[in-house]
């Protein structure tokens, strides 16, 4: 297995590593995201360099615990990242590939009942119209602080 | 008047490709995968099916090539028609969220008046 990891730095005990990436190869929100799938058993560090970005990697948990008895040892949650990163890259490639027909299969389901053609009410900077007259509010708030 | 069938090359698989359709995928175990459409339409393929349909390398002779296809997880030239088929489907599972937003947007209207 270690052979695998040959292009991952590892510190003395194992329980951080360093992965260089290429960035011509993944994108930097592939990479974020795998970041998140992984946040609840890993901690993740990410830097952008020239050429690639650098992502450190380092157990949440190091040592069992009661709550977890059994802590996978880093070395066998790289494969799963190292995966997680290639579909992450793929997902983002179908994303970008098929916006265009997406939006046209949204727009060929609605056109008919021509819903789209109006505009969604509020604004995105005020999306509860709080500036708007109290009257013609499309939520009532109520600001008074309850006793 | 006879009507016959169009001879078997017409119904062969164009040379031109295919094109993606939106959809997601999951690995599901060790050697398949979940391939999931905008409509909610599924299918689970062997292992590294999606990546084979993002760098075009599934064969068109594949049976999994006309399963993906009638299923609407790609599109050729013959088939690029049943888009309309798609959209009919995403208005049937969608069509709520719409009709929820013009039905808001017709009580604010009404509160307007």
């Amino acid at each position: 297995m270690s052979d695998l990891f040959a292009n991952i730095k590892f510190d003395t005990g194992r329980a951080i590593a360093i992965l260089s990436i290429d960035r011509k190869i993944y994108s930097k929100s592939a990479i974020l995201k795998v970041c998140y799938w992984f946040s609840e058993d890993l901690y993740f560090q990410v830097t952008e360099e020239e050429n690639h970005f650098s992502m450190t990697v380092r157990l949440r948990e190091a040592t069992p615990t009661l709550d977890r008895p059994s802590v996978k040892k880093l070395d066998e949650w790289l494969p799963d990242i190292l995966n997680a990163l290639v579909d992450a890259q793929l997902r983002e490639e179908i994303q970008v590939e098929t916006a265009g027909i997406r939006e046209l299969i949204i727009a060929k389901a609605f056109a008919e009942s021509g819903i789209l053609e109006g505009l969604p009410p509020g604004t995105f900077e005020d999306p509860v119209e709080t500036t708007q007259p109290e009257s013609t509010r499309l939520l009532k708030i109520d600001t008074r602080i309850p006793k | 008047m006879s009507r016959s069938f169009s001879p078997k090359a017409a119904f062969q698989p164009p040379e031109t490709g295919y094109r993606l359709l939106p959809f997601r995928f999951h690995r599901v175990g060790k050697e398949q995968e979940i391939l999931v459409n905008e409509c909610g339409e599924f299918a689970l393929a062997p292992r590294g099916t999606a990546e084979k349909l993002v760098r075009k390398r599934l064969s068109t002779d594949e049976e999994l090539y006309t399963t993906l296809k009638a299923k609407h997880f790609i599109y050729d030239d013959y088939s690029s028609a049943l888009l309309d088929v798609l959209a009919s489907k995403y208005r049937t599972k969608f069509g709520f969220i719409y009709e929820k937003s013009e039905s808001l947007a017709t009580i604010r209207t009404k509160s307007q008046d």
